[in-house]
Protein backbone atom coordinates (compact mmCIF):
# COMPACT_ATOMS: atom_id res chain seq x y z
CA UNK A 1 0.00 0.00 0.00
CA UNK A 2 2.87 2.54 1.05
CA UNK A 3 4.30 1.31 -2.44
CA UNK A 4 1.07 1.95 -4.27
CA UNK A 5 0.39 5.45 -2.49
CA UNK A 6 3.64 6.84 -3.66
CA UNK A 7 2.65 5.97 -7.34
CA UNK A 8 -0.69 7.66 -7.25
CA UNK A 9 0.83 11.17 -8.28
CA UNK A 10 2.04 9.68 -11.57
CA UNK A 11 -1.07 7.14 -11.70
CA UNK A 12 -4.01 10.29 -10.97
CA UNK A 13 -4.30 11.18 -14.98
CA UNK A 14 -4.95 7.97 -15.82
CA UNK A 15 -7.24 6.85 -13.14
CA UNK A 16 -9.12 10.40 -13.95
CA UNK A 17 -9.34 9.64 -17.37
CA UNK A 18 -10.36 5.72 -17.25
CA UNK A 19 -13.38 7.29 -15.70
CA UNK A 20 -14.77 8.39 -19.00
CA UNK A 21 -13.56 5.26 -20.62
CA UNK A 22 -16.57 3.32 -22.30
CA UNK A 23 -16.10 0.06 -20.43
CA UNK A 24 -18.44 -0.07 -17.61
CA UNK A 25 -16.41 -2.61 -15.53
CA UNK A 26 -13.10 -0.40 -15.31
CA UNK A 27 -15.60 2.73 -14.51
CA UNK A 28 -16.57 0.53 -11.16
CA UNK A 29 -13.62 0.13 -10.42
CA UNK A 30 -11.82 3.01 -10.91
CA UNK A 31 -14.93 4.69 -8.69
CA UNK A 32 -13.86 2.41 -5.69
CA UNK A 33 -10.33 2.90 -6.37
CA UNK A 34 -11.15 6.45 -6.12
CA UNK A 35 -13.13 6.56 -3.03
CA UNK A 36 -10.31 4.28 -0.52
CA UNK A 37 -7.93 7.32 -2.03
CA UNK A 38 -10.25 10.03 -1.09
CA UNK A 39 -9.89 8.77 2.83
CA UNK A 40 -6.13 7.41 2.39
CA UNK A 41 -4.51 10.07 0.23
CA UNK A 42 -6.46 13.82 0.56
CA UNK A 43 -3.56 15.52 -0.29
CA UNK A 44 -3.28 14.06 -3.89
CA UNK A 45 -6.93 13.88 -4.46
CA UNK A 46 -7.41 17.77 -3.15
CA UNK A 47 -5.26 18.96 -6.59
CA UNK A 48 -7.87 16.92 -8.67
CA UNK A 49 -10.82 18.16 -6.99
CA UNK A 50 -11.67 20.58 -9.80
CA UNK A 51 -12.05 17.97 -12.82
CA UNK A 52 -13.00 14.93 -10.26
CA UNK A 53 -16.42 17.09 -9.14
CA UNK A 54 -17.68 17.31 -12.61
CA UNK A 55 -16.35 13.83 -13.87
CA UNK A 56 -18.23 11.88 -11.03
CA UNK A 57 -21.77 14.37 -11.37
CA UNK A 58 -21.53 13.07 -15.00
CA UNK A 59 -21.55 9.58 -13.44
CA UNK A 60 -24.25 9.47 -11.03
CA UNK A 61 -26.09 9.97 -14.12
CA UNK A 62 -24.84 6.74 -15.89
CA UNK A 63 -28.24 5.66 -16.90
CA UNK A 64 -26.43 2.34 -17.74
CA UNK A 65 -25.79 0.63 -14.50
CA UNK A 66 -27.10 1.53 -10.99
CA UNK A 67 -24.20 0.20 -9.62
CA UNK A 68 -21.92 2.76 -11.56
CA UNK A 69 -24.12 5.84 -10.37
CA UNK A 70 -24.27 4.68 -6.39
CA UNK A 71 -20.36 4.00 -6.24
CA UNK A 72 -19.95 7.73 -7.77
CA UNK A 73 -22.12 8.55 -5.23
CA UNK A 74 -20.44 7.25 -2.58
CA UNK A 75 -16.95 9.10 -3.90
CA UNK A 76 -18.70 12.32 -4.16
CA UNK A 77 -19.87 11.92 -0.35
CA UNK A 78 -16.34 11.22 0.57
CA UNK A 79 -15.24 14.20 -0.77
CA UNK A 80 -16.54 16.03 1.97
CA UNK A 81 -14.01 15.00 4.25
CA UNK A 82 -11.27 16.53 2.37
CA UNK A 83 -10.01 20.03 3.45
CA UNK A 84 -12.45 22.68 3.78
CA UNK A 85 -11.52 25.08 1.35
CA UNK A 86 -11.02 22.98 -1.18
CA UNK A 87 -14.48 21.29 -1.50
CA UNK A 88 -16.67 24.42 0.19
CA UNK A 89 -16.58 26.26 -3.28
CA UNK A 90 -18.49 23.45 -4.67
CA UNK A 91 -21.33 23.24 -2.51
CA UNK A 92 -24.12 25.11 -4.54
CA UNK A 93 -23.22 23.59 -7.45
CA UNK A 94 -23.37 19.62 -6.36
CA UNK A 95 -26.48 20.27 -3.99
CA UNK A 96 -28.04 21.60 -6.94
CA UNK A 97 -26.85 18.64 -9.33
CA UNK A 98 -28.03 16.05 -6.61
CA UNK A 99 -31.38 17.17 -6.97
CA UNK A 100 -31.92 14.77 -9.63
CA UNK A 101 -30.24 11.60 -8.11
CA UNK A 102 -32.74 11.94 -5.17
CA UNK A 103 -35.58 11.12 -7.66
CA UNK A 104 -33.62 8.30 -9.29
CA UNK A 105 -35.88 5.48 -10.75
CA UNK A 106 -34.06 3.05 -8.08
CA UNK A 107 -34.63 2.70 -4.22
CA UNK A 108 -30.68 1.78 -3.73
CA UNK A 109 -29.59 4.95 -5.76
CA UNK A 110 -32.06 7.21 -3.80
CA UNK A 111 -30.55 6.28 -0.54
CA UNK A 112 -26.86 6.30 -1.23
CA UNK A 113 -27.91 10.09 -2.86
CA UNK A 114 -29.70 11.41 0.11
CA UNK A 115 -26.82 10.20 2.19
CA UNK A 116 -24.31 12.25 -0.40
CA UNK A 117 -26.73 14.99 -0.74
CA UNK A 118 -26.71 15.97 2.99
CA UNK A 119 -23.25 15.25 4.17
CA UNK A 120 -22.78 18.42 1.70
CA UNK A 121 -25.43 20.40 2.61
CA UNK A 122 -23.41 19.66 5.84
CA UNK A 123 -20.71 21.52 4.87
CA UNK A 124 -19.79 24.72 6.30
CA UNK A 125 -21.92 24.33 9.39
CA UNK A 126 -19.98 23.45 12.62
CA UNK A 127 -21.38 20.23 13.42
CA UNK A 128 -19.15 18.28 10.94
CA UNK B 1 -29.37 23.67 26.05
CA UNK B 2 -31.98 24.37 29.37
CA UNK B 3 -30.59 23.45 31.92
CA UNK B 4 -34.09 21.35 33.50
CA UNK B 5 -35.33 18.91 30.54
CA UNK B 6 -39.05 19.64 29.68
CA UNK B 7 -39.51 15.53 29.88
CA UNK B 8 -36.73 14.10 32.12
CA UNK B 9 -37.82 10.36 31.36
CA UNK B 10 -38.93 10.19 28.18
CA UNK B 11 -40.30 6.75 27.02
CA UNK B 12 -37.96 4.80 24.66
CA UNK B 13 -39.69 3.03 21.97
CA UNK B 14 -38.25 -0.08 19.91
CA UNK B 15 -36.60 1.04 16.51
CA UNK B 16 -37.63 -0.49 13.39
CA UNK B 17 -34.62 -3.19 11.57
CA UNK B 18 -33.05 -2.09 8.25
CA UNK B 19 -35.22 -2.17 5.22
CA UNK B 20 -34.53 -5.66 3.45
CA UNK B 21 -33.62 -5.12 -0.10
CA UNK B 22 -35.89 -6.89 -2.38
CA UNK B 23 -34.54 -8.41 -5.68
CA UNK B 24 -36.71 -5.96 -7.59
CA UNK B 25 -34.38 -3.27 -6.17
CA UNK B 26 -31.35 -4.90 -7.81
CA UNK B 27 -33.09 -5.56 -11.67
CA UNK B 28 -31.77 -1.85 -13.47
CA UNK B 29 -35.55 -2.38 -15.18
CA UNK B 30 -37.81 -1.75 -12.54
CA UNK B 31 -38.65 1.35 -11.19
CA UNK B 32 -39.02 1.74 -7.41
CA UNK B 33 -41.73 4.12 -6.17
CA UNK B 34 -41.32 6.31 -3.55
CA UNK B 35 -43.13 4.91 -0.27
CA UNK B 36 -44.15 5.68 2.95
CA UNK B 37 -41.06 3.25 4.44
CA UNK B 38 -39.32 4.89 2.37
CA UNK B 39 -39.96 8.60 3.88
CA UNK B 40 -39.97 7.20 7.29
CA UNK B 41 -36.41 5.94 6.79
CA UNK B 42 -35.73 9.38 5.71
CA UNK B 43 -37.25 11.36 8.92
CA UNK B 44 -36.91 8.49 11.41
CA UNK B 45 -33.02 9.07 12.89
CA UNK B 46 -33.63 12.89 13.25
CA UNK B 47 -31.88 13.12 16.62
CA UNK B 48 -33.95 15.05 19.30
CA UNK B 49 -32.94 18.43 20.38
CA UNK B 50 -32.82 17.55 24.11
CA UNK B 51 -32.18 14.00 24.11
CA UNK B 52 -29.58 11.80 22.78
CA UNK B 53 -32.55 9.64 21.25
CA UNK B 54 -33.77 9.39 17.70
CA UNK B 55 -37.96 10.64 16.84
CA UNK B 56 -38.41 7.09 16.13
CA UNK B 57 -36.92 5.81 19.54
CA UNK B 58 -38.91 9.00 21.04
CA UNK B 59 -41.99 7.56 18.50
CA UNK B 60 -42.46 10.79 17.67
CA UNK B 61 -42.57 10.19 14.37
CA UNK B 62 -44.34 6.85 13.02
CA UNK B 63 -44.40 5.09 9.43
CA UNK B 64 -47.99 4.67 9.91
CA UNK B 65 -48.57 8.75 10.11
CA UNK B 66 -46.33 9.31 7.25
CA UNK B 67 -48.71 9.46 3.71
CA UNK B 68 -47.17 9.18 0.55
CA UNK B 69 -49.08 9.48 -2.84
CA UNK B 70 -45.59 9.11 -5.30
CA UNK B 71 -48.19 9.67 -8.52
CA UNK B 72 -49.33 12.85 -7.11
CA UNK B 73 -46.40 14.10 -5.58
CA UNK B 74 -47.68 14.53 -2.30
CA UNK B 75 -46.33 13.68 1.13
CA UNK B 76 -48.19 14.21 4.46
CA UNK B 77 -46.11 13.61 7.85
CA UNK B 78 -47.85 13.69 10.95
CA UNK B 79 -45.61 13.70 14.49
CA UNK B 80 -46.40 13.25 17.98
CA UNK B 81 -44.40 15.84 20.65
CA UNK B 82 -43.61 13.06 23.51
CA UNK B 83 -45.63 15.84 25.86
CA UNK B 84 -48.50 18.35 25.09
CA UNK B 85 -46.66 21.76 25.88
CA UNK B 86 -43.38 21.04 24.25
CA UNK B 87 -41.85 23.92 23.48
CA UNK B 88 -39.14 22.30 20.89
CA UNK B 89 -42.59 21.03 18.64
CA UNK B 90 -41.76 23.44 16.27
CA UNK B 91 -37.85 23.32 16.37
CA UNK B 92 -38.47 19.10 15.68
CA UNK B 93 -41.29 19.76 13.13
CA UNK B 94 -38.44 22.17 11.34
CA UNK B 95 -36.64 19.82 11.35
CA UNK B 96 -38.32 17.11 9.76
CA UNK B 97 -39.37 19.73 7.03
CA UNK B 98 -35.35 20.30 6.13
CA UNK B 99 -34.59 16.87 6.22
CA UNK B 100 -37.72 16.27 3.89
CA UNK B 101 -36.55 19.46 1.54
CA UNK B 102 -32.75 17.89 1.20
CA UNK B 103 -33.47 14.32 0.53
CA UNK B 104 -37.29 14.58 -1.31
CA UNK B 105 -37.14 15.19 -5.05
CA UNK B 106 -38.44 18.66 -6.00
CA UNK B 107 -41.47 17.56 -7.18
CA UNK B 108 -43.15 16.83 -3.76
CA UNK B 109 -45.27 19.00 -1.95
CA UNK B 110 -44.63 17.98 1.58
CA UNK B 111 -47.46 18.71 4.47
CA UNK B 112 -46.12 18.50 7.78
CA UNK B 113 -49.00 18.70 10.97
CA UNK B 114 -48.89 17.87 14.91
CA UNK B 115 -50.89 14.72 15.27
CA UNK B 116 -54.25 16.27 16.12
CA UNK B 117 -54.97 16.54 19.44
CA UNK B 118 -50.93 15.88 20.66
CA UNK B 119 -49.86 19.13 21.60
CA UNK B 120 -51.67 22.04 23.04
CA UNK B 121 -51.14 25.32 20.77
CA UNK B 122 -51.08 22.65 17.25
CA UNK B 123 -52.61 25.44 14.71
CA UNK B 124 -50.29 27.88 15.79
CA UNK B 125 -46.94 25.80 14.84
CA UNK B 126 -48.75 23.44 12.07
CA UNK B 127 -49.35 26.88 10.66
CA UNK B 128 -45.58 27.82 11.10
CA UNK B 129 -44.50 25.15 9.62
CA UNK B 130 -46.93 25.11 6.71
CA UNK B 131 -45.43 28.90 5.86
CA UNK B 132 -42.74 28.75 3.44
CA UNK B 133 -41.73 32.24 4.18
CA UNK B 134 -41.26 31.53 7.61
CA UNK B 135 -39.14 28.41 7.20
CA UNK B 136 -36.79 29.82 4.70
CA UNK B 137 -36.50 32.62 7.18
CA UNK B 138 -35.58 30.75 10.00
CA UNK B 139 -33.21 28.84 8.05
CA UNK B 140 -31.66 32.24 7.55
CA UNK B 141 -30.99 32.04 10.95
CA UNK B 142 -27.10 30.99 11.20
CA UNK B 143 -27.80 30.01 15.41
CA UNK B 144 -31.31 27.99 14.47
CA UNK B 145 -29.87 25.66 11.71
CA UNK B 146 -26.71 25.03 13.10
CA UNK B 147 -29.31 23.69 15.67
CA UNK B 148 -31.53 21.79 12.98
CA UNK B 149 -28.22 20.70 11.81
CA UNK B 150 -27.50 19.01 14.75
CA UNK B 151 -30.64 17.07 14.81
CA UNK B 152 -30.09 16.16 10.93
CA UNK B 153 -26.13 14.79 11.69
CA UNK B 154 -26.40 10.78 11.74
CA UNK B 155 -24.92 9.64 15.19
CA UNK B 156 -21.92 6.81 14.55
Amino acid sequence: KQVLLSEVPNLMPLLVQSLSCDEQSLKLSTLQTMYSLVLDAPEIISRQVTSLVPMLLGLTKFQLSMKVRMEALKCLGALTTLPHHVVYPYKTKVCKALADSVDDKKRLVRKEAVKCRNEWFLLGSSVR
Amino acid sequence: MATTLENANPTIFLQKTEREVLPDEENEDVVDKIDEREVFDLIRSINDPEHPLTLEQLNVVEQSLVEVDDANNYVKVQFTPTIPHCSMATLIGLAIRVQLLRSLPERFKVDINITPGAHASEDAVNKQLADKERVAAALENTHLLEVVNQCLTVRH
